[in-house]
């Protein structure tokens, strides 16, 4: 196995477990993405992978080699802290060239090195600048620059962009995305933007409750979210409690809808959840007709000029539509409505 | 909505402003401005207050003598090295505590602050007992079979200097505790994945973020150790006797209390110049 491979992971401080049961192959030159909220346990993931912390149980191999005991300081690991950790008494140049001063790296050749990933990350003659002086997005990069300074084997990021502005995070993303195809390097990210997730990787690990809950290219993971909590953190989804009736159907109250598939194992009668996109849910006019249809009241229209979102209140659930302002729905907030959701569309998964 | 007009806020502070002024003055100024006025007066031999008011220059003439300037030179190196030595002890150890977790720092916080609570007086005295032959720790060494025979570690120039030491440490922790903890735990993280070994880390970065506390600290017991009194005398011979003790001499002693005030307002003087220097040396190798 070339990449990481993490196998019986589990990691507990005192009575309170972070991560549990982490079994992944992450494969070489990806950028993978560790998409979860807040607690969910995916940075004490990306910190186990550096050594900053130690697994309570199971292990850790790059390349083959387990490196489970092995310090932070020998794995080669460049990493990208949520706060930088830029060190305020150097200068960008000497914080990029830090690790091969420790190495002893004449100072010459730390200078070239500064320079020559200076302007890898687009700061060319900033080597100089007092890190108080950078502003956001570049301190940004000159993190991302020391932390590649050492071609390690490993490029790890902690939320990286969170702390910047809405427009320049999604510049970084393209960017660093670039990057890293250009480095092929094997690079992680911690996020809980999904968004971002979707942007950069080509492999997204969902986490939730100290757990991995789906691992898969995004579009998958999109298309077929295996339970209810990837369906509804990924994207935006509707989500309707039903019954399964056979391997094509299931039954919502008094409405029967057909599916695409039901989940393997699943027997008819059991609880589930149907799982619909905002875009694949259209509201029927009056001469349409479809077979999977659900009716409601409109209850409210949110038009915000590049989209509309219609709600429409479904025996108490609202089912959330999207459309291009060319197909907005000819109708008004408390209009009688139906609603097609096509059985491909409708993705069964447990509750 | 109660704003506070800029005139109505500073006709405010002055109360609060006036209280420590007050006592400053009361309690500082007002002898430090006598003192500096008793020690150009008139010594008069055999007098029953021993001095008269005058002018003269005789007292500061003197500061001169060998005999003062040696002791001088003896209370800068006591003050210099002890104030060193314990910030090289202190320093290492507070960093390392405040990375420990919440119960065991305050337990050792705790602890320190017993240590703290010791006068000069107890220190000075435990020492000597322990540094003696009799009952010293040289006898737990005879025990152990490092030492053939016990011996008397005071007085001498050792036994002041480790005392002194010994009496800064917990001076030193509590100045330099707050910095360390607020130090960002992923500097130290970041050094280590940049592969920095946990040693390197420490002389690469946490030295040169803490080194404006670790100077302050330097000064502080410095000026601490400038006016110590009773460990030079108790656990030194007499040509380890640090200025306090010549200026407790002529006050007490030969009833000189110009003298003994002009001593005074030079060691403070000397002193608070040394500080200066000290921190425009500080700042120029922290600029670097």
């Amino acid at each position: 196995m070339d990449g990481i491979t993490l196998s019986g992971i589990q990691k507990r401080y005192g009575s309170v477990t972070a991560v549990t049961d982490i079994n992944l192959d992450l494969p070489q030159g990806k950028f993978i993405s560790f998409l979860g909220p807040s607690g969910c346990g995916k940075t004490t993931l990306l910190r186990l992978i550096a050594g900053l912390e130690v697994p309570t149980q199971g292990s850790i191999s790059l390349e083959g080699k387990d490196i489970t005991r092995v310090a932070t300081h020998q794995r080669n690991v460049g990493m990208v802290f949520q706060s930088l950790a830029l060190f305020p008494h150097l200068s960008a140049g000497e914080n990029i060239a830090y690790g091969l001063r420790v190495r002893g790296v004449d100072r010459q050749a730390r200078r070239r090195k500064a320079e020559e990933l200076l302007e890898m990350v687009q700061l060319p003659g900033l080597a100089d600048r007092d890190i108080k002086q950078l502003s956001g997005g570049q301190r940004q990069r000159v993190a991302i620059a020391r932390a590649l300074a050492l071609e390690p084997k490993l490029f790890l990021l902690d939320e990286p962009l969170s702390s910047l502005d809405a427009n320049l995070r999604e510049e970084l993303q393209v960017e660093l995305r670039m990057l890293q195809e250009r480095l092929a390097i094997t690079t992680i990210i911690v996020t809980h933007d999904q968004r971002e997730a979707m942007t950069m990787s080509d492999l997204v690990v969902v986490m939730s409750t100290a757990r991995v809950q789906q691992t898969g290219p995004p579009l998958e993971i999109y298309r077929h979210p295996s339970n209810s909590f990837v369906a509804d953190f990924i994207g935006s989804s509707n989500l309707l409690d039903a019954i399964i009736e056979s391997d094509q159907s299931v039954r919502i109250g008094q409405n029967r809808l057909e599916v695409a598939a039901i989940p393997t194992g699943a027997k008819p009668g059991e609880e589930v959840v149907i799982s619909i996109r905002p875009e694949d849910v259209s509201v029927l006019k009056n001469s349409e007709h479809a077979d999977n249809v659900l009716e409601g009241t409109v209850s409210f229209i949110r038009d915000v000029g590049a989209s509309v979102e219609t709600f429409v209140d479904y025996a108490g659930t609202a089912i959330v539509t999207i459309s291009a302002p060319k197909e907005r729905p000819d109708v008004q907030q408390g209009d009688w409505v139906q609603l097609g959701l096509p059985a491909k569309a409708c993705v069964v998964v447990w509750r | 909505m109660a704003v506070i007009h800029p005139i109505e806020a500073r006709r405010q502070t002055p109360w609060v402003v006036t209280y420590p002024t007050l006592m400053l003055g009361l309690f500082f100024l007002v002898p430090f401005a006598f003192m500096i006025v008793v020690s150009f007066w008139q010594r008069i031999e055999g007098a029953e207050s021993g001095y008269a008011p005058g002018f003269e220059f005789t007292h500061y003439a003197r500061f001169f003598s060998p005999l003062f300037t040696r002791h001088l030179l003896v209370s800068l190196e006591f003050a210099s090295l002890s104030a060193f030595l314990s910030v090289l002890v202190a320093f290492p150890f507070t960093y390392f505590l405040s990375r420990f977790g919440r119960r065991p720092q305050v337990l050792t916080l705790v602890f320190v602050l017993c240590v703290l609570s010791l006068s000069e007086v107890i220190v000075a005295y435990s020492w000597s007992v322990l540094l003696s032959r009799t009952a010293g720790i040289s006898n737990l060494f005879v025990f152990l079979g490092i030492m053939e025979k016990p011996s008397s570690w005071m007085p001498g120039y050792g036994a002041v200097l480790f005392a002194l030491t010994y009496f800064n440490l917990p001076f030193a922790t509590l100045i330099m505790y707050p910095q360390c903890t607020r130090l960002d735990k992923s500097l130290t993280e970041a050094a280590l994945t940049l592969g920095a070994s946990p040693v390197k880390t420490f002389f690469t970065v946490v030295v040169p973020l803490l080194w404006p506390t670790i100077l302050t600290a330097f000064i502080v017991l410095f000026v601490f150790t400038m006016g110590a009194f009773i460990t030079p005398q108790w656990l030194g011979r007499p040509q380890h006797w640090m200025y306090a003790i010549l200026i407790n001499d002529q006050a007490n002693s030969r009833g000189n209390v110009p003298f003994a005030s002009a001593l005074s307002i030079f060691l403070m003087v000397f002193t608070l110049a040394l500080v200066a220097i000290t921190v425009r040396l500080g700042r120029r190798s922290l600029q670097r």
